[in-house]
């Protein structure tokens, strides 16, 4: 077992000539929640894209979940993003992203995502098309959909985009009790502008040019 | 097809002088045509009777079928320059018109758009219909003209003749219009597989990050194939059909000839027409059968045309 799920040693990255940021270090427990919150372009997003090894920093170290390489560290994580990241293929596809997933497994994601009424009252259940850009679902379904896949996915970390941001209030409520669902006994790394959504689980970090402020 | 009525409109000077310079080509080319078989008749004649008095007369037509001949030819080079000139300012007023519709738009509508289909839109409608404006459009204004003015034509020469080589051109148009029909289904569909693709593609760069967070590859390559598949047999169903009823209807068009050569000839052998009236019946003949012969293809082009338009009017946003 891990010390840390996060461990982010002397990173630093830059696109091209432009460095977002230098020397950043990061330690994340095992189950702690912690809250990445600055103004736009601070770097949130990419330090997000980092822990998901979607991103290569230019030097220091990275483990994740006791994983340091790209590929394995993406093995390590679960993702949720503030736009509508559907595939324009059926909801059961993009639930399981094309892996031999048992039914009851889906269904069970789907009941704590709050998706399975919705699903059962559908002509074609899970086989429903979700539409070019998800545009055959509402926002609040196309976030619950994400967290679906995520809870399928079942990794130790989550990592989470302002997943609530671009919807209403009462959308955003009850996508908030199905994402505390997915947060269960889980690292979370949640990035946002609105830190009036994180409740008191959350250990808060502010960046601020190019460093990592505890608040 | 508001669009292009509307285009046509906008620019409505120099499309109309560039339809009445074809029209004029049009005409001296019949007139060439009743030239020579006044020539034919004249040739014979003076054959028959005496090369003396013929001689002077002669000399007369071949300085007419000079004139006739420049006139022409400037005809045409007017017509051919302002028919590409017109065409080019059509299309280009299109191209502006889908520019226009975004500058219009607000952020929210444009935030919904989908990249792969728009560039999908630019790339293979506007280019289609910019292809088939320049290449086609006067072109088979021409070759109408010419078609409706020989039959005018001829009808005045003989109308037994006429009767017999253009009445069996009706039920061949009936088939061209049911069977153009079918084609623009068939091409819609190719092009609705065609959008699809576009849109997937331009989907994957965006959901890339999921991709490969959720290992979702072989889901998204499966999802590439089923489309490309679709893509692959809408276009061998459009290619099949196409080809199927335009074959029979060009087959078809062969019969108004036959019937002209057959009963046009036995008319000259029985004195009632001349050998310069039966002359002017097979040259123009191909004025009235080429185009039928064409009329399939001309058809389902403009088929291809309208389905290209429609896809891209509602984002036409013209001055």
């Amino acid at each position: 077992m891990y010390q840390y799920a996060v461990f982010l040693d002397n990173i630093s990255f830059s696109y091209e000539s432009n460095v977002v940021f230098q020397n950043l270090s990061l330690t994340v427990r095992p189950g702690e929640h912690i809250a990445i919150v600055g103004d736009s372009g601070c770097g949130k997003s990419t330090i997000l894209k980092i822990l998901a090894g979607l991103y290569e920093p230019d030097c220091g170290r990275i483990i994740i979940a006791g994983e340091s390489l790209p590929e394995k560290i993406r093995e390590q994580v679960a993702m949720v993003m503030q736009h509508n990241c559907l595939f324009p293929l059926s909801i059961r596809d993009n639930i399981t992203c094309g892996h031999d997933i048992p039914e009851e497994l889906i269904w069970s994601a789907c009941e704590n995502a709050s998706l399975t009424k919705w699903i059962e009252n559908l002509p074609e259940g899970l086989d429903t098309n979700v539409g070019e850009r998800g545009g055959q679902v509402s926002g609040g379904q196309a976030q619950r959909i994400q967290i679906a896949r995520a809870l399928c996915k079942d990794a130790p970390v989550i990592l989470l985009d302002e997943p609530v941001s671009a919807l209403d209030k009462d959308t955003k409520h009850s996508i908030l009790n199905a994402l505390n669902k997915l947060m269960e006994g889980k690292t979370v790394i949640h990035v946002t502008h609105h830190p009036e959504t994180l409740d008191s689980s959350y250990t808060i970090y502010r960046m601020e040019g190019g460093k990592l402020v505890r608040e | 097809m508001k669009i292009l009525n509307k285009l046509i409109r906008l620019h409505k000077f120099i499309f109309s002088v560039a339809v009445l310079i074809t029209i004029l080509s049009v005409f001296i080319n019949l007139w060439w045509n009743k030239y020579l078989a006044d020539m034919l008749d004249r040739l014979g004649n003076a054959k028959a009777h005496n090369w003396g008095e013929a001689g002077a007369s002669l000399f007369e037509m071949v300085m007419l079928g000079i004139f006739i001949i420049v006139f022409y030819a400037i005809s045409e080079c007017l017509s051919f320059y302002l028919a590409a000139y017109t065409c080019e300012v059509i299309a280009h007023e299109m191209r502006m018109g889908y520019v226009r519709y975004y500058l219009q738009s607000n952020i929210r509508t444009l935030s919904k758009l989908n990249v792969g289909e728009e560039q999908s839109a630019m790339q293979n409608e506007l280019k289609d219909i910019s292809h088939y404006l320049n290449e086609n459009l006067f072109s088979f204004m021409k070759q109408f003209v010419l078609f409706a003015a020989t039959v005018v034509f001829l009808l005045f020469q003989d109308f037994k003749l006429t009767l017999l080589s253009t009445l069996p051109v009706i039920p061949l148009i009936i088939y061209c219009y049911f069977s153009g029909k079918i084609i623009k289904n068939y091409t819609e569909q190719c092009q609705q597989s065609k959008k699809q693709i576009n849109g997937l593609a331009d989907i994957l760069l965006e959901l890339f990050p999921i991709i490969q967070v959720y290992s979702a590859y072989k889901l998204i390559d499966s999802a590439l194939d089923e489309r490309l598949f679709e893509w692959e047999n809408a276009n061998i169903r459009k290619e099949r059909v196409s080809a199927k009823l335009m074959s029979l209807s060009g087959l078809l068009s062969f019969v108004p000839l036959l019937l002209l050569l057959g009963f046009g000839g036995f008319m000259v052998i029985n004195g009632e027409i001349s050998i310069g009236l039966f002359y002017i019946f097979i040259n123009l003949s191909g004025n009235v059968s080429g185009f039928l012969q064409n009329m399939p293809g001309i058809y389902s082009g403009f088929r291809r045309f309208g389905a290209s338009v429609g896809r891209i009017e509602e984002k036409l946003v013209l001055k």
